[in-house]
């Protein structure tokens, strides 16, 4: 029992707890040891292990003469210095605690003395914990440890980790240099009065202001704080003082007043903010608060508050919108205009109303959108939006305008202006319209348009001009239009273009223009510029006509002219020959050979001659009664036989070597004009022997023809008419044209007159015809038209 | 004798002046055309030539350019006229050695022709 119950007692009475420091004192060979065997260790040694042992915090101990180093679980774990401190047990202070045992020693020393107990407050140990490094603040109490004789044998420390503390403090009193750097560069000042004292203490900042001069710890008195204020605010100051420092009053101080530099007499603006506390007698105990310079803040509002009545007296008499919003373009001030327009007297009614209630909804969203921009890029804006007017609630189109205002690089709201653009619109829709108009009209109008850039490039052709030529507008566009100018005409038209190109003046010309079937047309071209205020060329029009037909006319009037005056000149020719031979004969000048001169035969040449002028003469009033659509029939019951034999004994006459040969296969009598179907008859002969060089042989036929129609023809044997030329044979001033044709003498209007002279009696000429060999014209007229009075 | 020849194919101005030059003395021929023209002057040389600007087959200044091309006949001076005035530069041209415009005195014609032949 005893060996048994010997067997779970502890080795040593003192070692009732467990752990690896108990372990170690347990396992330690102390027959060596100064202390000796450990049973034999003083009572007192052994009391203090046993608290130290059993104790969770901190502890250690150092013992005897030589200061023998112990410590317990809770400082082995937590503040142990070493790595192997558990072998440092029970060694020699000096050796175990190597450098920091200078600083032990000293305190051990102390308490040794019989000085008591000693605090060693915060200091720095970097210390192993649970085996990592750590920076801690340790606070060490060192306790004497009397033992049985009554002498300190033995110093017991504790240690307290102080870290967080230390941590604490050292942030307080970073802030608090933070915030007293803050206040200087804020050019704030502090100050804290006691009312007691009636002294201040202020920073740097107001003894500047103050102009206090040299700062000492002693303060600033109140009277000497009082002396420096202006004397217009001073009682103000002193009175509201007093005030605040009553027990009766909430203790806020707030006021603004002027005062007067010290050093250099300056006026500086103050306003100053404190708070009172009182103690539990309501005694004020402290007095301390805020200054601010407010010299050119004031001065700004003020100009600022005037600034803003200059730009309402303005902005009220503008006839234009002028308008402030903030910065989520909320409006702020809307001038008189404005109002009026969305039927308000007052800004003040205008509270609660946005953009909304007043723009058209379907430019709501680009208000928003406007608007949003101008705010995230703090950008000026510019839209146009429809506004409801209050007087009729028709919308109107605005032109808002707005610029951003600033105040220290914040963006604070936009200023702006409104502008209605409904008259401008307007007009712009109307001008649209009329362009459109215009585009459609010049794609639609015959006439050929083009349009010409300042440069003279074309930059359009209508659809006039590409139908007339064929080619597509990017064609044309690209190879320009000089390829479709005629060969002979393109260096005229080219230089006269350069010329006004280069004046800005008016082209005009004719010229000839390739058409898509390869044919050249005359047309006339115009091109107009278009100038600006200052004269300058802007672009041009050019309009392109076609007068093809016209120039052909007047082409074949001229010549008709010539031919005119041709064959007017030779029967004149030949009368004033026969004139002068007479004249001669009748001055009995021996020029020539009298007896020889054949009076009779001349006198009937001339006769002949005035004939064929006679005719011609007739011919041309023809054409001009023809013109006038005057041709006048003097109808007549006539022998068309007859008719037809008088006037190829005439013929006879004038051609006497033709050869005219008349078959009257039908006998008729007619209702016509004598003259004129004589005429009729005349040209036809006179051009079937014009036109047959070769031959003098004319056959005239009368028939009867189906439908109660009768004819009579004219044949000839002569060079005949191509197909081309028949279709036009009856037209005014028209003339076969070729090698052969040229030659003839003659007058282009003959068969046009016929034509119309037959047209006339209801009647119609037919033409047949084959080249080399000679023309059939036959004049058909109707018989029951004319049968009647037989 | 003089020979003249006569190109014109207007039958009464031919007419008249060949009854006019042969009683100022002159032998006259009078053609229509210009056809055979100078097969004709190749074996019956004429004095002069009066040529007329409209002629049955080919342009009076063709025919005369042809004249004045050949040598055969190129001395030959030839006198066109015409009833159109603003012709004479391009009768001038073609070679023509006088030209006198219808209707014509008969004084300036002779006095023309004998400038030229005598």
């Amino acid at each position: 029992m005893v060996s048994k119950s010997s067997q779970n007692l502890p080795k040593y009475s003192f070692l009732l707890s467990k752990g690896k420091v108990s372990d170690v004192i347990l396992n330690k060979d102390w027959s060596k040891h100064e202390l000796g065997d450990p049973k034999r260790w003083p009572q007192s040694l052994k009391t203090t292990l046993s608290i130290l042992l059993n104790s969770k915090f901190p502890m250690f101990l150092f013992w005897g003469a030589h200061a023998i180093y112990f410590f317990n679980e809770a400082f082995q774990e937590n503040l142990n210095f070493s790595k192997n401190s558990l072998a440092l047990l029970g060694e020699r202070g000096e050796k175990a605690l190597g450098q920091s045992w200078i600083a032990i020693e000293a305190l051990i020393r102390q308490v040794k003395l019989g000085k008591g107990a000693t605090l060693n407050e915060d200091e720095f140990f970097q210390v192993l914990q649970n085996g990592k490094k750590r920076d801690v603040y340790l606070t060490f109490s060192y306790s004497p440890v009397i033992d049985e004789s009554k002498t300190i044998s033995g110093v017991f420390v504790t240690a307290t980790e102080t870290t967080n503390r230390i941590e604490i403090n050292q942030q307080l009193l970073k802030s608090k240099e933070e915030l007293e750097f803050t206040i200087k560069a804020a050019n704030i000042g502090t100050f804290d009065f006691n009312p007691q004292t009636q002294v201040y203490t202020v920073n740097d900042t107001i003894n500047e202001w103050f102009g206090f001069g040299e700062r000492n710890n002693e303060g600033i008195k109140l009277e000497k704080a009082i002396e420096a204020i202006h004397p217009k605010d001073r009682e103000r100051v002193k009175n509201t003082i007093k005030e605040s420092l009553s027990f009766t009053s909430d203790g806020n101080y707030a006021i603004e007043y002027t005062i007067i530099n010290q050093l250099n007499k300056k006026k500086v603006l103050i306003r100053a903010k404190a708070k009172v506390i009182f103690n539990e007698k309501g005694e004020p105990i402290h007095f301390s608060g805020t200054m601010q310079d407010i010299t050119v803040a004031k001065r700004l509002e003020a100009s600022l508050i005037e600034n803003e009545e200059r730009f309402r007296n303005l902005a009220d008499k503008s006839p234009m919108w002028v308008w402030m919003a903030d910065n989520n373009l909320d409006i702020t001030y809307a001038n008189q205009e404005l109002l009026s327009f969305i039927g308000l007297n007052h800004f003040s009614d205008f509270t609660g109303k946005t953009w909304e209630t007043i723009v058209h909804p379907n430019d709501i969203h680009i208000v928003y959108e406007i608007f949003s921009n101008a705010i995230k890029n703090k950008e000026a804006l510019s839209i146009e939006i429809r506004i409801k007017n209050a007087s009729n609630l028709h919308y109107s189109w605005f032109l808002i305008k707005g610029v951003p205002r600033f105040e220290m690089n914040q963006l604070v709201g936009f200023i702006g202006t409104g502008l209605n653009i409904q008259e401008q619109k307007n007009q712009l829709r109307n001008i649209e319209k009329r362009s459109k108009m215009f585009r459609q009209l010049s794609e639609l109008m015959p006439e050929k348009l083009t349009k010409i850039n300042s440069k003279g490039q074309v930059i359009h052709y209508n659809k006039s001009w590409l139908d007339y030529t064929g080619v597509t507008l990017e064609e044309s566009l690209a190879g320009g239009m000089v390829k479709f100018i005629h060969p002979e005409d393109v260096t005229e038209v080219l230089t006269a273009w350069c010329d006004c190109l280069e004046r800005g003046v008016n082209f005009e010309k004719e010229y000839r223009i390739l058409n898509r079937n390869n044919i050249y047309k005359w047309h006339l071209g115009r091109i107009i510029p278009i100038k600006n205020k200052n004269n300058e060329v802007l672009e041009w029009i050019g309009t392109t006509t076609e007068i093809h037909k016209i120039k052909e006319e007047e082409e074949r009037k001229s010549n008709f002219i010539k031919l005119v005056s041709h064959e007017i000149k030779t029967p004149l020719t030949s009368i004033k020959g026969y004139i002068q031979i007479l004249l001669y004969m009748v001055e009995g000048k021996k020029l020539i050979d009298l007896e020889k001169l054949p009076v009779e035969s001349s006198l009937q040449r001339i006769d002949a001659q005035i004939i064929r002028l006679t005719r011609i003469i007739e011919e041309m009033l023809d054409l001009s009664r023809l013109e006038e659509a005057k041709l006048e029939l003097n109808l007549q019951h006539t022998n068309l036989n007859e008719l037809i034999d008088h006037t190829i004994e005439d013929l006879t006459y004038i051609f006497p070597a033709a050869n005219i040969e008349v078959n009257h296969n039908y006998r008729m009598h007619l209702k016509i004009d004598r003259g004129r179907m004589q005429q009729v008859i005349i040209n036809l002969v006179n051009n079937a022997i014009k036109y047959s060089p070769h031959s003098n042989k004319v056959v005239l036929s009368i028939n009867a023809e189906k439908n109660q129609q009768v004819s009579f023809s004219c044949k000839d044997f002569g060079i005949g008419i191509s197909p081309k030329n028949l279709e036009n044979i009856f037209n005014r001033f028209y003339r076969v044209e070729g090698d052969k044709e040229r030659n003839f003498s003659g007058f282009g209007i003959g068969l046009f007159i016929c034509n119309e002279i037959i047209k006339e009696h209801g009647g119609l000429i037919k033409v047949e015809s084959e080249v080399g060999e000679g023309s059939t014209f036959k004049v058909f007229l109707k018989e029951d038209a004319v049968k009647e009075g037989i | 004798m003089k020979k003249i020849l006569i190109i014109d194919d207007d039958q009464e101005i031919g007419a008249m002046l060949q009854m006019m030059l042969e009683l100022k003395g002159y032998h006259v021929e009078v053609k229509d055309r210009a056809h055979q023209i100078m097969s004709l002057l190749e074996h019956d040389s004429k004095d002069l030539i009066l040529l007329d600007m409209l002629i049955a087959d080919v342009k009076g200044t063709n025919l005369c350019k042809e004249l004045k091309a050949n040598v055969g006949t190129k001395y030959i001076p030839v006198i066109m006229f015409s009833a159109l005035p603003e012709i004479e530069e391009e009768c001038k041209k073609a070679g023509a050695d006088g030209f006198i415009s219808k209707p014509f005195e008969l004084k300036e014609l002779l006095s023309l022709i004998g400038t030229l032949i005598g």
